[in-house]
């Protein structure tokens, strides 16, 4: 950045510029300390208003009182400068106010009072506020932020220069480049949005809060826009390329209620289709289990996501399984995202910065799974002060700390989280009370500054989980990632990051309640990845990325072994899978018009699948049984057994109808090459992933979608139409009794399916006001079909079925209303239709009891879900010299007390049978949070 | 300038009131009731006791269903071997089909189960082998939270069993809370000197659960107490001596794979992560027409069999069943007798008020007559 004041001829054109607004004020750094503002007004006269300020300070003020009293303030300060205050105070009025040297303060109105020269017109010192009455953009609402008052707001008028500087009239284009940050904190913002409208322009940061722009050389304007941060604006000259950072204000205070936003018009200018990020403290918004904010649990509010039922974070987007999707974690693919057997998401809410779902259009750099990317960033580290928390829940406890490092240059976030929830199965059913379960995660987060074009930043991430389930079964997974990122700067324009990473999942079951069968049955999933990924700003009009990579894997498929002496176990190990996953894509942002844009990318990506492994072959014609075996072949070590691979085309499309509507299309393809193993509805601790092998075909699927966008009141509410078709081929199916546990040849236990879904999504929402959140339905379906007989058994007539997940109709609404600044009230109400399950169709007696007889699968349906939330939030209040700043929340989970089905069976039990519904939050549950800041 | 200092936030949660999750109801969906009318078959070719198998329909789906099987009748059932060897079975009612006497089956053939029903439709099992069931070492017994469990410990020197299926009929005396001598004639609202003792009793059940068990992936063929019934504390079949008669089969894989499907489709549900339940297939067929399901898995070989007593002296102390058994006065005063002795009341004996007026004590007829709930004839075993 460089420095605009650096010389006397810039400060003139300043001066110039501003010429009518010239005033004059003491230099904010020389100003007392009394003559900061502090205090909190609500809806006083100016009268009073002024009379506090003098009491204060040593300003004196001028005004005609009948004037002004109509005037009512509302605002909130803390050591604040008196521009600054009156600033806000006077914005979109056409009140104007003067100060002169003697602290006299004249208020006029549709004029300014210019009383004499600036300071620092003729002297060289230093001066970083340039002028004080000024035009601001509206700031929404009233004024609760004490932090911006705490910064320079005259940076919106300072002239920046950039580039290397000349005297005649620049011309040409030139690059713009940089980081768009937090002032507050120094975390970067990414999918901030930079523009301007003549010529018009529109870039957005990437995931370091870079960006890159294009511009003609000469003055411009220049807008930045991003959810939960102050609208800003700087003027900058520009001489030749160079690089420009860019601070934002928060406009939320942390801990206090927040604003659920999206990027105002970005759903509409933005090419990026069913793509919806959220941010951490819009999450922390919604009423939560036990008070624990949750990130999955957050996304399945949103259109086309869902789940099968509260014991489960297993996340179905669009029709797909829950193992279609990508979740990377800082870049760390993540297996098991849950804690305690899936109510609760493995992410430390007080360490995420936000996550963004990638649902249809899904960025060519992005491979391997069907359905979606769920990218889950964590912060980078307040970059200017050491700073921590500490939290006690009613099922956890976490500490978070936060800072820099080495000032400048390197900053680190971590933090960790454990349970102590072993007293919520006192309170479960009796079938649970004998259970005990413990989790804990720790995530570090080290970004390094090494020099103005490297930088690395290092990602690590645990999570452990260990339970029972009233037995002598004990169950316990891991989850270990590991990763550092290189991103080197080329140039403005070109940029690439080399990232490598570990990532590991296990899990292990052991059985111990009869020492003769006494076993430990573990899994371990070992992947290693190296990618390489360039962003090159050509122009404007094109923004190209590619790269390539490779991932290896490593599955251990299971070892089951004695435990204790007295066991008679055999050891028995299932042969480890090696397979290489390799990708290289390119991908362009184009912008065409300034109504059309398109991106497009190709992704080709190649599997091989490696030695030491023997396979099976199968006699062709007939269904894949172990009878059927023909042949098992011995590939050694690093032979390549199995290759498979293709392109992925990603595309997508967006015009712009007018200025607040738009269309959007986008057209996927996408491979998986790995496959979760589970025949429960939900993912449990159990799971299996299988790597494709020649009688395991990959996963493809393709997807059309095509939405219409439209804003409303100045984009204040956001409403979107999507829908969308996609074909899933190769998804597995199991046959009836199938064995995923310690099989050999787990292809005779599977079958092939084709999957189809569809679906419309609607979406309202309401981003900035006394009222906001969003209101979203979706009908969707999703279906599979298996009529090859050769695969061993043919479901449902060979009709298409509905999917586990399947749940037409979907709506949720999650609500906010601030009553005042201090109180809000959050409400969610979410409907979903019952999930399919396979019901018997008869009876018959068997064994000395009725049994059932189960025909076609998923024929019926359990009772429709319907769950009602609040809370409510309390801050304290807004006096700024206390010791402690705390708010309550307290809130219903289910608060009318529904009986939610989890799911319907049927028991043969004493001699009849019997249906019964198990609910898992079956009553209300109320909590309260306390929290302390000092 | 670094400016450094330490913000802490310390979050406070707790839950103001007690969580109820309640998360078992009973439930009666309305389900489609579809048109079921599958085979069932069940039944074990046995080389050590008389063969014994039954034939029935499947019937429409009622929650609670208390209805009676729909036997099979009027088929002919016959057991094959591969050597064209053929044992007919007779018909013995209620769509029972048996052997009058042990067949002299050669365990190194393979057997079927061929069926014509009355409508003359076909079905034919898949050839099994013939299994020799290891004998039973013990059926032993451990407390357990107050219960008792009873186990089966068994094991096969030759490591060729691996797959147990068990069957068990349990009988118990028990006896009546009063020794009743005296006993009321409602014909002639008397009380008279009692004929018959009702004061000793024995009942019997039988097992209701599909029992498996398996060694595969054990090095040796041993079964290390697998759990057969689970006795609740205090309960009447071990207030005085317990009997189980044990019935121990050996299954091939597949046999036993097909069971432990159909025990985890109606016994093992209602888990958080519950496989879904599902169609399960057999080894009969039909011949009329291949597309018809039957229910049913056939296996052979020779059973083996064991009886064990428990008596409630080798229990710890304090086994004693929970009755609540009052005891009244009934004055001999026609009205009274009538009242009491046909509403729920049995005499024990000839008995005296307080006041001296006379009469007979009394109580619940549950604790009185023990014929209420068992038999008051000593089975044929009993020591």
């Amino acid at each position: 950045m460089t420095n605009p004041f650096s010389d006397i001829k810039m400060r003139i054109c300043i001066l110039v510029s501003f010429i009518l607004l010239f005033t004059a004020k003491n230099v904010l750094a020389q100003e007392s300390a009394d003559n900061l503002v502090t205090g909190y007004f609500q809806g006083v006269t100016f009268n009073e208003f002024v009379q506090k300020i003098e009491k204060q300070t040593a300003y004196h003020f001028y005004y005609d009182p009948a004037q002004l009293d109509s005037v009512l303030i509302t605002i909130s300060v803390s050591k604040a400068h008196l521009p600054s205050v009156l600033d806000k105070v006077f914005s979109n009025t056409d009140w104007h106010y003067t100060i002169n040297k003697e602290n006299q303060v004249f208020v006029t109105r549709g004029f300014t009072l210019a009383t004499e020269l600036p300071y620092g017109f003729f002297n060289g010192k230093k001066d970083t506020a340039g002028i004080v009455t000024k035009k601001d953009q509206s700031i929404p609402g009233y004024i609760n932020n004490t932090k911006r008052a705490g910064q320079e707001i005259s940076v919106e008028n300072k002239l920046y220069e950039i580039g290397i500087k000349r005297n005649d009239v620049p011309k040409g284009n030139v690059n713009v480049a940089g980081y768009i940050r937090d002032a507050q904190t120094g975390e970067s913002i990414s999918g901030a949005f930079i523009y301007q409208d003549h010529p018009q322009v529109q870039v957005t940061t990437d995931q370091f809060g870079y960006y890159s722009l294009v511009l003609p050389a000469g003055r411009h304007t220049i807008s930045i826009m991003s959810p939960g941060m102050f609208d800003a604006k700087r003027q900058v000259m520009l001489y030749s390329d160079g690089k420009f950072d860019i601070a934002l204000d928060e406009k939320v205070v942390r801990l206090k209620e927040v604003i659920v936003e999206t990027g105002k018009e970005k759903n509409v200018r933005s090419t990026n289709m069913g793509m919806d990020k959220i941010s951490i403290v819009a999450m922390k918004q919604v009423p939560a289990i036990m008070g624990e904010v949750d990130v999955l649990r957050t996304i399945l509010t949103l259109p086309g996501v869902k789940s099968v039922g509260e014991a489960s974070t297993g996340l179905n987007v669009r029709g797909g399984a829950t193992d279609q999707n990508l979740i990377l974690f800082n870049g760390a693919n993540i297996y098991n995202p849950s804690h305690l057997f899936g109510f609760f998401s493995a992410f430390d809410p007080d360490l995420i910065k936000d996550v963004t779902l990638y649902k249809s259009a899904i960025p060519a750099n992005y491979g391997g799974r069907i359905s979606s990317v769920l990218d889950i960033t964590s912060l980078d580290g307040n970059d200017k002060k050491i700073s921590g928390s500490a939290g006690i829940g009613p099922l956890t406890g976490k500490v978070t700390l936060e800072g820099p490092l080495i000032k400048d240059k390197t900053t680190f976030v971590a933090g960790v989280r454990t349970t102590y929830s072993d007293w919520l199965f006192k309170v479960l059913p009796k079938e649970y009370n004998k259970s005990s379960a413990s989790f804990q995660d720790a995530t570090i987060h080290i970004s390094h500054k090494l020099n103005n074009k490297n930088n690395l930043y290092l990602n690590g991430y645990l999570s452990g989980d260990k339970f029972n389930l009233n037995s002598d079964t004990s169950y316990a997974y891991h989850n270990k990632n590991a990763n550092i990122k290189w991103k080197h700067n080329f140039n403005n324009r070109f940029y690439g990051v080399l990232t490598a990473g570990m990532d590991h999942y296990d899990y292990n079951v052991a059985g111990t309640d009869n020492p003769v069968n006494a076993y430990k049955l573990s899994y371990t999933i070992n992947q290693y990845k190296m990618n390489v990924d360039f962003s090159y700003f050509l122009n404007n009009k094109h923004k190209i990325a590619f790269g390539l990579g490779s991932l290896y894997y490593n599955i251990h498929s299971g070892s089951y072994n004695p435990l204790g002496k007295q066991s008679l176990v055999i050891p028995d190990t299932i042969e480890a899978e090696q397979a290489i996953e390799s990708a290289a894509y390119i991908s362009d942002q184009y912008t065409i018009t300034a109504k059309l844009s398109i991106e497009g990318g190709i992704r080709y990506s190649l599997y091989n699948y490696l030695g030491p492994k023997h396979i099976f072959t199968y006699a062709p014609g007939l269904p894949r049984q172990e009878s059927n075996n023909t042949d098992t072949d011995f590939y050694p070590s690093g032979k390549i057994i199995k290759t498979y691979g293709g392109p992925e085309y990603r595309a997508s499309a967006r015009y712009t109808l007018s200025e607040n509507t738009s269309v959007k299309a986008s057209y996927n393809t996408l491979r998986q090459y790995i496959h979760m193993l589970s025949n429960t509805a939900t993912i449990s601790p159990t799971d299996i992933w299988k790597l494709s092998d020649p009688n395991i075909k990959p996963l493809s699927g393709s997807q059309v979608s095509l939405g219409l966008y439209k804003n409303f009141k100045s984009n204040t509410i956001e409403t979107s139409v999507e829908v969308y078709y996609k074909w899933i081929k190769n998804y597995l199916d199991y046959k009836s009794g199938a064995v995923l546990i310690m099989n050999h040849h787990i292809e005779t236990d599977v079958f092939t399916t084709r999957g189809k879904s569809y679906g419309v999504e609607f979406l309202l929402k309401k981003a900035t006001g006394k009222l906001n959140g969003w209101l979203s339905y979706t009908f969707s379906r999703s279906l599979i079909r298996q009529n090859d007989p050769l695969a061993g058994e043919v479901i449902n007539g060979g009709n298409y079925y509905p999917n586990n997940f399947d749940q037409p109709h979907n709506a949720s609404m999650i609500g906010n209303y601030r009553i005042t600044h201090r109180y809000s009230v959050s409400l969610n109400i979410t409907y979903s239709t019952g999930r399919p399950i396979t019901v018997p169709t008869g009876i018959f007696d068997y064994s000395g009891s009725p049994r059932l007889l189960y025909s076609d699968r998923n024929e019926y349906r359990i009772p429709d879900y319907f769950r009602t939330d609040f809370s409510v939030n309390m801050d304290g209040d807004h006096k700024v010299k206390q010791l402690t700043h705390n708010s309550w929340t307290f809130g219903v989970y289910n608060w009318l007390g529904r009986k939610n089905a989890y799911s319907v069976y049927f028991i043969s039990q004493n001699g009849t049978i019997q249906g019964y519904k198990l609910s898992i939050f079956g009553s209300a549950i109320p909590f309260i949070t306390y929290n302390i800041r000092f | 300038m670094i400016q450094k200092y330490f913000s802490r936030k310390i979050m406070i949660c707790w839950l103001c009131a007690l969580m109820l999750i309640n998360c078992k109801i009973p439930f009666d969906p309305s389900l489609k009731s579809s048109d079921t009318n599958t085979l069932v078959v069940e039944g074990y070719i046995d080389g050590a006791t008389p063969v014994n198998f039954k034939l029935s329909r499947s019937r429409v789906l009622s929650v609670g269903d208390t209805a009676a099987s729909r036997n099979e009748l009027n088929a002919l059932v016959t057991i094959e071997d591969d050597h064209q060897n053929t044992y007919p079975l007779t018909e013995a009612g209620n769509g029972t089909y048996i052997s009058t006497d042990i067949l002299n089956l050669d365990a190194a053939y393979q057997y079927r189960l061929h069926i014509v029903t009355s409508t003359g439709r076909e079905y034919l099992s898949d050839l099994v082998p013939f299994r020799q069931a290891p004998p039973i070492d013990t059926t032993g017994w451990k407390l357990k939270d107050g219960g008792l469990q009873v186990f089966v410990n068994t094991h096969d020197p030759n490591n060729t069993t691996k797959y147990y299926r068990w069957e068990y009929s349990e009988t118990w005396e028990f006896h009546s809370w009063y020794n009743s001598v005296s006993e009321y004639i409602s014909a002639t609202n008397s009380v008279v000197t009692r004929a018959v003792p009702v004061h000793i009793c024995w009942q019997s059940d039988h097992s209701t659960n599909i029992l498996l068990g398996s060694s595969a992936k054990l090095a040796n063929d041993v079964i290390n107490e697998m759990p057969l019934t689970f006795i609740e504390p205090h309960d009447r079949k071990l207030s005085v001596l317990y009997s189980i008669w044990l019935k121990q089969y050996a299954l091939d894989i597949n046999g036993y794979n097909y069971l432990t499907a159909m025990k985890n489709n109606t016994e093992q549900v209602g888990s958080i992560f519950d496989p879904q339940p599902n169609e399960t297939v057999g080894n009969i067929h039909c011949v009329t027409d291949p597309s018809e399901s039957v229910v049913g898995y056939i296996s052979a070989g020779n059973s083996v069999e064991k009886r064990t007593f428990i008596s409630n002296s080798s229990l710890p102390p304090g086994w004693i069943p929970f009755q609540d058994c009052p005891q009244i006065f009934v004055p001999d005063i026609p009205d009274s007798l009538q009242y009491y002795f046909s509403g729920g009341y049995d005499p024990i004996a000839r008995s005296q008020s307080s006041a001296g007026q006379l009469g007979y004590s009394a109580s619940y007829s549950g604790c009185v007559d023990c014929t209420l709930g068992g038999t008051n004839i000593k089975p044929a075993f009993w020591p």
